[in-house]
C-alpha cells in the first residue's frame, strides 16, 4: 500500500511540476521521502554543486572515507561524469529505487539531473561466536550471526563452487527483509527452490523478524504442534545439507537458517555424529532417540502405574514406591502434573532471567523444592527422580523447538495416563503419530525414512553409518543428482 | 495426493489388517478345533490364503488393474450395482465395529472391570474417525509406524524358550479336535484383510512390476507371526490347558519377568489398540469408497459418521463376549465368502467382458 | 468442523471419569496367601489367611495377617476386606501355601480360580506345608514372610533344591495327561519356616513326599539341572567316603523300549559332569584311577538313590517325572487312548543309567 501510494504521489508531483528542473525535482523528492528522517545525513558541497545522502550507521567508515570522499576532492567539477560512469556507481532518476537503494546502505550523490549510487553497506555488527544454543565439541565452533553476507561468506568459505546459488527474495510489507534461498544447482531439486520462492513472496505480513517466525509462515502445516524445518546456527552443517540436496534459507537479520525439507528425525542429529567415530556418533544418536522416548513416557508410565497397574511393579522396587507415596496426599496425576509444571517454571526462569541470578534459580529448585518438597511429603522421591530424568532427556534432543514440542505432548500423555492408564498413553501415542504422519516439510513426508521407508536413508537415521557407505542423497530431497 | 502407496507399504498394510484381537486367542482356537499340533492347519489355511490371493493376483493381471468398480459397471449399470454396494459397505462396517467392541471387551477383563464399554469404543472410533480422515496414502504411512511400535513383541518369545518342551507338544496329527470345520473357518477369517487390495488397485505404485507380490509377502508375515506364536503355546501350554487358557498370548506375555517390570501383559496388550485402529480404518475406508459410489450426493464428512453410527446400531445387543463370538462368527463367514467370491465374480465379469468384445470385433 | 470434533474429543475424556483407579499406596498389597482344611465344621470350608506387607512409612508392624473361614476364593477375599481399611488387590500375590490336608484332598478349584483372575499372575510359587500353612505364616524371626518365603523359593528352584512351582506349571502338568505335578513342600524346624523337599502331587492331590537329599536326586531325574551339588556318601573299603560333587551339566534322557507294540521297558538316561571340590579320602584324587573311583562311587550313588524315589513314585502311583509323556510319544493316538495310564508304570520296570565325569577337582590335585 504504501509502496503504491508513493508511486502515485510520484506521479502527480511529474505531472504538477513538469516546468521546474529535474534536478529539483529530485532533490525535493528524495527530502520527501526522508522527511523526519533525523539519522538521514545530508551534505552539500558548494564547490562541486553536489548533494550527498547516506545512513551514516549503514556504511562502512572506511569505505565512506576511500570510496567516496577521497575521489570527490581530488576531482575538479568537469571531472566528476567521468569518475561517476565507473562501474562503482550507478546512476539513476527512479525515486523509488534510489529510496530503496539508500536504505539499504548506499550512499546517493545528486549531481545535475541524476544520482548517482554507491554501495558502502557495512554496518556494525556482532562478531563471529561460537552459538550459545548449539554447543559442539569437536568441528568447528563459529556459528552465524544476524547478518546475511557474513553468514553467506561462511558457507561460501566451505562450499567453494559456483553451482552455490542464491536467490534473494523480499518479505514483509513494511519491514522489507531479505530472504535469501541457498541451493546447489544440479543436486538440489530446482523444482522445490522453485516453489519456496513463491512461497516466500506469498506471504502477505507486515514484518519478519527471525528465520523461525518465517519458518512458521512457510510451513506446509502451520497448526502442527511439531517445527516442520529445523534451524540451524551452524555453517559446517548448513554446508553438509546443501550438498545433499536441501535447500538453506538464510533471513537476514537472524543467526539461524532454515534448511528444508527436513524430517522429524533431523531434529535429533547434531554435528557430533559427524565428527566423532562412526560407532560412538551412532550410539550418541541412538541415546538421543532413547532420551525422546524418556521424555514423552516416563512420567505417563510412572502416573499409569502407580494409578491403575500396580502389579507391573517387580517386587524389590514396590517397597521404594509405596514407601515414598506413602505421605503424598494428592493421587500421582496431580502430583505427576504439579512437579512437571514447577520444573518448566525453573526452565523458564532460568531462561528468562541474567546469567548471574539465573544460578540462583538452580539453588532454589534444586534444593528447596526438590528436597522440601519430599520432607514436607508433597511428592515422593521417585517421582522427583523421573520428572528429574525425564527433563534432563528432552534438554538431549539439540533442537530448542523440538524439545519445547515434545515437552508439551508430554503433559497431555500425562493427563491421558491419568484417565486412562496404559490405554491413555497409547491413545496419546496412537494421536501423536497418526498426527506426525500426516505431516510433510515442504512437501516431503516428514517420518521419512522410517514411513514411508526408504532403505537407503537408513544409513543415516537411527545410526549413523561409516562414510564409505553413505553415498547417497536422501530421497526426500529429491535431489537431480543420481547416485 | 499424487503419492502411491509402495508395494513395501502395501505388505506391511496387508499384514496389519490381517493380524488384530484374533492374534491373542489363536493358540487356543487351534488347541480346541484341530487338537494337537493345531499349528500344522495354520500353515494349510495359509495355503488357502494364497490361492485366494491368487485369484485376485489374477483379476489384476486380467483386468489392467482397474478396480472394483471399473470392473463392474463395465457390465452392469451403476443404478444396478449401488444396493450391492452399500450392502458390502454396511457388512463391512459392521464386521469392524465387532472386531472393536471384541478388543474392548478384553480391555475390560484385564484392566478396566467397572468402566463402561462404550467409552473405550467412543475412544477408539474417534481415532478412527481422525485417521480415516487422511488420505490412505498417509494411512500407509501411519500403518508403518504402527507396524514398528507392534513387531517386536513376537521377538518375546525369546523370553519362553527355556520353558519350552518337545515332549509337549505329541506326535499326534490333529487328534482330539472338536470341529475341524468351523476351525478351518474361524482360522481362515484370522487371515482376512487381503481382500482389501481389490479396492486399493488404482492407489498403488505400479512402476515395479512384480508389486503384487508384496500381497503375498504381507501374508507370509502373518502366516509366521501365527505358526511361531501357535508353535510357541503348543510347546509351553499342555494341550487341555491352552484349550482352557481364553487368551494364550496374554499369559505367555505376563510370565515374563525381568528385573525392571513384570507382569507387561496389559501394557502389550494396549499396542494392539494400534493394530484395530489399522484394520477398522481400512475396512472403513474401503466401506465409504463403497458408500460414496452408490450415493454420490452425501458430503464426505458424513460418510464415515453414517456408517459407524449404522454399524454400532446394528451391533447394539452385541455386547457380552459371547454374543460377539456368535456375531463374530457370523460376519467373519461373511466376510470369508466375501473375500472369495468378489475375485470370482470379478473375473466372471471380465470372462463375459472379453467374449462380448471379441464377439463383436 | 475439525476443531469442534477435537474440543468434543477432549472434553469427553477428561469429563468422564473412570473408576477403575487403584492408587497404590491406598491399597492393600496381598503378598502371600495360604489355604487350610476346616471341612470338619462344614464342607468344603476353607481358613484363607492373606499375609500385607505394610510398607507406609508410619507404619508400627512390617505386615498385617488377615485370617477368613470361606469356601471360595473370592468368598474368602471379600471376607478379608471387611477387616481392613485398606482395598485388598491380588496383583501381587508371590506365593500360595497349601495345608497338607488341603492339598492332599485336592487343590484344583483354588489353582483354577487363581489362573482365572486376571489381577493374578502365572508366576506364583504355589507349595505345600507340613500341618498348617497358617503356622508358616505366623513363624517367628521373620519380618515380612510373603518376601521371605518367595525369595527363599526362588533361590531354592534356582539352586535346584527343589522343583520350580510357578502355578502355571503347577497347572500345566496338572491338565497334561503324561506328568503329574510336584511342588515344594515347607515346613518349621524350630519355629523357622524351612525347606523340606518335594510334595509328590497325583492329579491335584498331595500324596507323598520327598525329602531334601532325595529332592536332589529327583530333580536330575526331573529335567536339565543347569548347576547343583551332591554329597556322596559311599562306603570305600572299610571306611564311609564323602565326596562333594558340584555338577553344572546335567542332561536327562527317557528311552522308551518297546518290543512290536509292547512296551517293555523306560530307561532314564542321565549324564553329569561336574567337579569334586570335597573329599574325605586323604592325597591325591586327580589321578585318572582314582577320577574313575569317583565317578563309579557318585553313579553308584545316584542309581541307589535314584531307585528309592522310583519306589517312592511306584508306591503313591503318581507319574512326576513326566515318564508318560515318553510313553505316549512312543505310541500312536489309538495306542495311548486304549493305554491303562494308571498301572502302565506300576508294570513297567524302569532302569537307570548314570554316566558321571569328573571334569577337574578344584585348585588342589
Amino acid at each position: 500500500m504504501v509502496r503504491r501510494s508513493i508511486k502515485r504521489r510520484r506521479k502527480l508531483q511529474e505531472s504538477e511540476e513538469k516546468d521546474l528542473t529535474n534536478e529539483a525535482t529530485l532533490l525535493e523528492q528524495i527530502e520527501h521521502q526522508f522527511e523526519g528522517c533525523a539519522d538521514l545525513s545530508k551534505r552539500f558541497l558548494p564547490d562541486l554543486q553536489l548533494h550527498l545522502f547516506y545512513f551514516q550507521h549503514l556504511l562502512d567508515d572506511e569505505m565512506f572515507q576511500t570510496e567516496l570522499l577521497k575521489p570527490l576532492y581530488q576531482v575538479r567539477e568537469d571531472e566528476m561524469l567521468t569518475v561517476f560512469n565507473r562501474f562503482t556507481y550507478m546512476a539513476s532518476d527512479d525515486i523509488h529505487e534510489i529510496t530503496q537503494k539508500i536504505l539499504n546502505g548506499y550512499a546517493g550523490i545528486l549531481f545535475q539531473d541524476k544520482v548517482y549510487l554507491i554501495d558502502l553497506y557495512g554496518p556494525k555488527e556482532r562478531s563471529i561466536e561460537p552459538s550459545e544454543t548449539e554447543g559442539t565439541i569437536n568441528g568447528p565452533h563459529d556459528a552465524f550471526v544476524e547478518s546475511s553476507s557474513t553468514n553467506l561468506s561462511l558457507i561460501r568459505r566451505r562450499l567453494k563452487s559456483s553451482d552455490l546459488k542464491a536467490l534473494d527474495v523480499s518479505v514483509g510489507e513494511v519491514t522489507n527483509g531479505t530472504v535469501t534461498l541457498l541451493y546447489i544447482q544440479g543436486i538440489a531439486n530446482e523444482e522445490l527452490v522453485e516453489r519456496l520462492k513463491t512461497r516466500v513472496q506469498s506471504i502477505k505480513i507486515d514484518g519478519v523478524y527471525d528465520s523461525h517466525m518465517l519458518s512458521q509462515l512457510i510451513e506446509d502445516h502451520p497448526y502442527s504442534l511439531f517445527p516442520q524445518h529445523v534451524l540451524n546456527e551452524k555453517p559446517d552443517s548448513v554446508t553438509a545439507e546443501l550438498v545433499e540436496g536441501k535447500v538453506a534459507i538464510l533471513f537476514d537479520g537472524s543467526p539461524s537458517v532454515i534448511i528444508t525439507p527436513s524430517t522429524f528425525f533431523d531434529f535429533f542429529q547434531a554435528g557430533d555424529d559427524y565428527y566423532q567415530r562412526w560407532l560412538t556418533g551412532s550410539a550418541t544418536r541412538l541415546l538421543r532417540f532413547a532420551a525422546f522416548l524418556i521424555t514423552i513416557l516416563l512420567t505417563a508410565l510412572y502416573v499409569s502405574v502407580t494409578t491403575y497397574q500396580y502389579e507391573m511393579i517387580p517386587e524389590s522396587l514396590l517397597q521404594t514406591l509405596v514407601e515414598s507415596r506413602s505421605r503424598v496426599p494428592f493421587a500421582p496425576i496431580y502430583e505427576a502434573l504439579m512437579m512437571e509444571i514447577t520444573l518448566e517454571l525453573l526452565r523458564e526462569a532460568g531462561a528468562r532471567l541474567p546469567t548471574k541470578i539465573g544460578q540462583t534459580i538452580g539453588i532454589v529448585g534444586g534444593i528447596v523444592i526438590g528436597q522440601a518438597a519430599v520432607q514436607a511429603g508433597f511428592t515422593s522421591n521417585v517421582l522427583i527422580i523421573v520428572v528429574a530424568s525425564s527433563a534432563i532427556s528432552s534438554f538431549v534432543i539439540p533442537s530448542y523447538v523440538m524439545s519445547a514440542s515434545i515437552r508439551l505432548t508430554r503433559f497431555g500423555l500425562i493427563i491421558l495416563a491419568g484417565i486412562l492408564g496404559n490405554f491413555g498413553i497409547m491413545v496419546g501415542l496412537t494421536v501423536l503419530i497418526i498426527h506426525i504422519c500426516g505431516l510433510t516439510s515442504a512437501g516431503a513426508p516428514y517420518t521419512a525414512p522410517l514411513s514411508p521407508f526408504f532403505k537407503k536413508d537408513w544409513r543415516d537415521f537411527l545410526i549413523r553409518a561409516p562414510f564409505s557407505s553413505m553415498k547417497t542423497k536422501p530421497t526426500i530431497s529429491k535431489s537431480s543428482q543420481k547416485r | 495426493m499424487s503419492e502411491k502407496i509402495a508395494p513395501f507399504h502395501l505388505a506391511i498394510l496387508i499384514y496389519m489388517i490381517q493380524s488384530g484381537v484374533t492374534l491373542t486367542k489363536l493358540p487356543r482356537l487351534l488347541a480346541v478345533d484341530f487338537g494337537t499340533n493345531g499349528w500344522i492347519m495354520v500353515i494349510l489355511v495359509s495355503f488357502v490364503a494364497c490361492c485366494n490371493i491368487f485369484l485376485i493376483g489374477l483379476v489384476n493381471r486380467i483386468g489392467g488393474g482397474k478396480d472394483l468398480f471399473d470392473i463392474m459397471e463395465a457390465l452392469i449399470p451403476r443404478g444396478v450395482m449401488a444396493p450391492f454396494y452399500l450392502l458390502l459397505a454396511f457388512i463391512y462396517s459392521v464386521l469392524v465395529i465387532l472386531i472393536g467392541k471384541d478388543y474392548v471387551v478384553i480391555t475390560q477383563v484385564l484392566s478396566f472391570q467397572n468402566t463402561n464399554a462404550y467409552y473405550f469404543i467412543i475412544i477408539m472410533l474417534l481415532l478412527v474417525i481422525y485417521l480415516v480422515s487422511k488420505d490412505v496414502y498417509t494411512i500407509t504411512k501411519v500403518t508403518a509406524v504402527f507396524f514398528v511400535f507392534t513387531v517386536w513383541m513376537t521377538l518375546l518369545i525369546f523370553y519362553h524358550i527355556p520353558y519350552m518342551s518337545f515332549t509337549r507338544m505329541t506326535p499326534f496329527f490333529l487328534a482330539e479336535g472338536e470341529n475341524f470345520l468351523l476351525g478351518f473357518i474361524n482360522l481362515f477369517t484370522a487371515f482376512l484383510g487381503f481382500e482389501i487390495v481389490v479396492f486399493l488397485f488404482p492407489y498403488i505404485d505400479r512402476s515395479k512390476k512384480n508389486w503384487f507380490r508384496s500381497v503375498y509377502i504381507g501374508n507370509m508375515i502373518t502366516t509366521f507371526i501365527y505358526l511361531v506364536i501357535s508353535i510357541v503355546s503348543y510347546m509351553f501350554f499342555s494341550l487341555e490347558q491352552l484349550k482352557l487358557t481364553s487368551f494364550p498370548v496374554l499369559n505367555l506375555i505376563a510370565f515374563i519377568e525381568i528385573e525392571l517390570i513384570e507382569r507387561i501383559e496389559s501394557f502389550i496388550f494396549t499396542l494392539f489398540l494400534m493394530k484395530i485402529v489399522v484394520s477398522i480404518v481400512m475396512y472403513i475406508w474401503v466401506a465409504k469408497l463403497l458408500f460414496k459410489r452408490a450415493l454420490p450426493v452425501v458430503p464426505d464428512k458424513w460418510v464415515t459418521l453414517i456408517l459407524i453410527f449404522s454399524g454400532l446400531a446394528i451391533t447394539f445387543n452385541a455386547n457380552l463376549e459371547y454374543e460377539i463370538g456368535e456375531w463374530l462368527n457370523i460376519f467373519g463367514l461373511i466376510g470369508a465368502s466375501i473375500a472369495i467370491a468378489l475375485p470370482l465374480i470379478m473375473l466372471t465379469v471380465l470372462g463375459i467382458l472379453k467374449i462380448r468384445r471379441r464377439n463383436r470385433a | 468442523m475439525r476443531k469442534m470434533s477435537c474440543v468434543v474429543t477432549l472434553a469427553f475424556i477428561l469429563l468422564t471419569g473412570c473408576n477403575d483407579q487403584k492408587i497404590i499406596e491406598q491399597l492393600g498389597i496381598v503378598s502371600l496367601i495360604s489355604y487350610d482344611d476346616i471341612s470338619e465344621s462344614e464342607e468344603h470350608k476353607m481358613k484363607v489367611t492373606a499375609v500385607i506387607p505394610d510398607y507406609s512409612i508410619e507404619a508400627t508392624s512390617e505386615q498385617e495377617i488377615l485370617e477368613a473361614e470361606a469356601s471360595l476364593m473370592k468368598e474368602a477375599e471379600e471376607k478379608l476386606a471387611n477387616q481392613t481399611r485398606q482395598k485388598l488387590v491380588n496383583g501381587q500375590i508371590r506365593s500360595v501355601i497349601f495345608g497338607e490336608d488341603l492339598a492332599s484332598k485336592g487343590i484344583k478349584d483354588i489353582i483354577q480360580a487363581m489362573e482365572r483372575e486376571q489381577e493374578i499372575g502365572s508366576r506364583v510359587k504355589a507349595m505345600v506345608a507340613e500341618g498348617e500353612a497358617v503356622a508358616i505364616l505366623k513363624s517367628t524371626g521373620v519380618e515380612n514372610i510373603g518376601d521371605y518365603m518367595e525369595k527363599m523359593i526362588k533361590k531354592a528352584a534356582e539352586e535346584y533344591l527343589v522343583p520350580n512351582s510357578d502355578i502355571h506349571i503347577f497347572y500345566r502338568d496338572l491338565l497334561d495327561d503324561g506328568i503329574d505335578p510336584v511342588t515344594p513342600l515347607i515346613g518349621l524346624t524350630e519355629g523357622r519356616a524351612n525347606l523340606k523337599g518335594t510334595a509328590l502331587f497325583k492329579d491335584d492331590r498331595y500324596v507323598g513326599s520327598l525329602n531334601s537329599e532325595l529332592s536332589r536326586i529327583f530333580l536330575t531325574l526331573y529335567g536339565k539341572v543347569n548347576s547343583s551339588e551332591l554329597t556322596v556318601k559311599m562306603p570305600d573299603g572299610e571306611h564311609m567316603r564323602y565326596i562333594n560333587f558340584n555338577y553344572n551339566e546335567s542332561d536327562r534322557d527317557v528311552k522308551v523300549k518297546k518290543k512290536g507294540k509292547d512296551i517293555t521297558g523306560i530307561e532314564i538316561k542321565i549324564d553329569l559332569k561336574g567337579s569334586v571340590l570335597e573329599d574325605t579320602k586323604e592325597g591325591v584324587i586327580s589321578s585318572p584311577e582314582e577320577s574313575k573311583k569317583i565317578e563309579k562311587l557318585t553313579e553308584d550313588y545316584i542309581t541307589q538313590n535314584g531307585e528309592k524315589v522310583l519306589s517312592i513314585l511306584k508306591e503313591n502311583r503318581t507319574d512326576s517325572l513326566g515318564l508318560k509323556q515318553y510313553v505316549r510319544n512312543s505310541l500312536s493316538f489309538k495306542e495311548w487312548k486304549a493305554l491303562d495310564k494308571d498301572s502302565i508304570l506300576q508294570t513297567t520296570p524302569i532302569t537307570l543309567s548314570v554316566d558321571v565325569k569328573v571334569k577337574d577337582t578344584g585348585m588342589m590335585q
